[in-house]
C-alpha cells in the first residue's frame, strides 16, 4: 500500500488515465470513420498524409522487388532463352497482327463515316507500376505511382494486356488510387463477346470475385463466356476483355440469375499497368463522296 | 516497488530507449507494408500490433495508448484503409495491453501467448465488424488464421525486443 501522499502526487503525475485516453482515442477514431470520403478535409488530409508516406512506402517495397529481381537472374539460362524464343515468335505473330489491325482500322474509320458515325479508339497515357495493394478486405484497391503531375486525373482506365484492370479513383501529385474491378461495389458495363448480350459487373469485395447483375433467369449466358466492355461508360474504352463467366446459378423463385465471373487480367501477379482512355469521337465529316 | 520512487517509471528519463521503441513500432509499420501475394497477405499478422501489444504490456516502456492511436492512423493512409479504423482498433488494442501490464509479466509464456490470442481475436473482430458496418466488407475465412498466426510470433517478438527493454529497466531495477 502505498502513503496517502505518494498516492496523491501520483495521481497529478499521471495525467490522463489510460482509460480516459482509449476512451478520447476511440471518440475521435469512430469520427474519423464516418467522415471519411464524407468530407473535402478528410480527403485533402488524407492525400497530404499518402504524399508523405509515397515515397516511404516505395522505399520500403525497394528490397522486395531487389529480391524478386536477384531470383529472376537465377532463372535457368535454358529457360531464359527458351522464352526469348518464345517472345520473337510472338513478337512476330504480333507484328502481323498488328499490321491486319491497322488495315482494319483503317476500313472501320471509313465504314464509320460514312455511316455518319463518331471514330473510337483508344488512347495510351503511360505504364505505371504497382506501389501498395490496399489490404481491407473489401477494398480491392491499390496505389500506383503515377499521379495528377504526371497527367492522371480520376475516371481513367487502368489495363493489362491480358485485359481491364480497374479505374483511378483519386489522384495524388506523384501517385493515385485504382479500384480494381472486384472492389465492393465497383460497376462495369460488359456485353457477352458471344451474343452482345449488355449487362453490368459488379466487384464482390474478395480477389478476383465480381458478378453479373440484374442479367433475367432466362438470360443467354452460360460458363466460359467472355465479357467485354461495351463502352458505354465512357471509361473504358469498347471491346477489351473484362472476365469470364464462371458459373450460372438459375433459381425459380429468382428474377435474376447469379452468375458469378472471374476478371481476366491477372492484378496478383502484375506490377506494370497501363493508364487510358477512350480517345475523344472525332469528328464526323459527313458521308465521304 | 514504489512506482513514485522511481522517475524513470515512464522512460522519460530514457529518450535514446523512448526512440528506439518508437524505432522497433516504425520497423514493424514497414515491414507490415512490404508486399506480399494477396493470398498471404490475407494471413498476414499484424506485427505493428503485436509491437504495440508488447510495449503496452511492459511495466518501463513509454509506448502508450496515443502512440498506437497515431500508429493505427499511418496505417490507414498507408493501407487506404477508412481513416481511424487501425486508429481506433490500435487504441483498443493497446488499452488492453496496459490493462494487463505487470500482470502478464508474472505469467508463464503460455498463458500470456493465450491473453495475446484473445487481445488479437477481439482486435481483429472489431476491425472486421466496422469494416463490414462501413461498406459491407465480407469475411474470408482464410483472414481467420491472422490473429492465430499472430499469436505464434509472440515468443519471437519477445525475444526480438527483450534487449531494448533491457534499456527501459533503471538502474534501480534492472540491478
Amino acid at each position: 500500500m502505498q502513503p496517502v501522499a505518494d498516492r496523491d502526487v501520483e495521481l497529478f503525475r499521471r495525467g490522463i488515465s489510460p482509460t480516459s485516453k482509449c476512451l478520447i482515442g476511440l471518440s475521435v477514431a469512430c469520427a474519423l470513420v464516418a467522415l471519411d470520403g464524407r468530407r473535402q478535409w478528410t480527403e485533402t488530409a488524407r492525400a497530404e498524409l499518402q504524399r508523405g508516406l509515397a515515397p516511404i512506402q516505395q522505399l520500403v517495397a525497394l528490397p522486395w522487388r531487389s529480391g524478386e529481381q536477384s531470383l529472376q537472374y537465377l532463372t535457368l539460362q535454358q529457360d531464359l532463352l527458351r522464352r526469348v524464343d518464345q517472345l520473337e515468335a510472338e513478337n512476330d505473330r504480333l507484328r502481323i497482327e498488328a499490321r491486319n489491325i491497322d488495315l482494319l482500322q483503317q476500313e472501320n474509320s471509313v465504314l464509320r463515316q460514312l455511316q455518319d458515325l463518331p471514330t473510337e479508339g483508344l488512347a495510351l497515357r503511360r505504364a505505371v507500376q504497382l506501389v501498395q495493394r490496399g489490404r481491407d478486405g473489401a477494398s480491392q484497391r491499390f496505389l500506383i505511382n503515377a499521379g495528377s503531375l504526371e497527367g492522371l486525373r480520376p475516371g481513367l482506365a487502368l489495363v493489362a494486356p491480358d485485359g481491364v484492370v480497374g479505374q483511378v479513383i483519386a489522384v495524388d501529385a506523384h501517385s493515385a488510387q485504382v479500384a480494381l474491378l472486384s472492389d465492393q461495389g465497383q460497376a462495369t458495363p460488359v456485353q457477352i463477346a458471344r451474343n452482345s448480350l449488355r449487362a453490368v459487373l459488379v466487384g464482390e469485395g474478395l480477389p478476383n470475385r465480381a458478378s453479373l447483375r440484374f442479367l433475367a433467369n432466362n438470360a443467354d449466358v452460360k460458363p466460359g463466356d467472355q465479357l467485354l466492355t461495351s463502352g458505354l461508360d465512357g471509361v473504358y474504352p469498347p471491346g477489351m476483355p473484362v472476365a469470364t463467366v464462371l458459373t450460372v446459378e438459375r433459381d425459380s423463385q429468382s428474377d435474376f440469375a447469379i452468375v458469378a465471373c472471374r476478371p481476366s487480367a491477372a492484378t496478383e501477379t502484375r506490377r506494370h499497368f497501363v493508364v487510358v482512355e477512350p480517345s475523344a469521337p472525332a469528328p464526323a465529316d459527313g458521308p465521304a463522296p | 516497488m514504489n512506482t513514485l520512487s522511481n522517475p524513470d517509471r515512464r522512460g522519460r528519463r530514457h529518450g535514446g530507449s523512448g526512440l528506439l521503441v518508437t524505432l522497433s513500432v516504425v520497423v514493424a509499420f514497414f515491414i507490415d507494408l512490404a508486399p506480399l501475394p494477396a493470398s498471404l497477405d490475407l494471413i498476414r499478422p499484424d506485427l505493428t500490433l503485436l509491437v504495440l501489444l508488447f510495449w503496452s504490456t511492459r511495466t518501463y516502456s513509454p509506448a502508450n495508448v496515443g502512440t498506437s492511436w497515431f500508429a493505427g492512423l499511418f496505417k490507414d493512409i498507408a493501407m487506404l484503409t477508412p481513416l481511424g479504423l487501425h486508429a481506433g482498433v490500435y487504441c483498443l488494442g493497446s488499452w488492453g495491453g496496459l490493462m494487463l501490464r505487470r500482470r502478464l509479466e508474472q505469467l508463464p509464456l503460455a498463458t500470456e501467448m493465450v491473453l495475446v490470442f484473445v487481445l488479437l481475436v477481439l482486435t481483429f473482430a472489431l476491425q472486421w465488424s466496422v469494416g463490414h458496418l462501413i461498406d459491407d466488407r465480407p469475411l474470408v475465412e482464410a483472414e481467420l488464421l491472422s490473429p492465430l498466426l499472430g499469436t505464434l510470433l509472440w515468443p519471437l517478438v519477445r525475444v526480438l525486443l527483450a534487449p531494448l527493454e533491457q534499456r527501459l529497466l533503471p538502474s534501480s531495477a534492472s540491478d
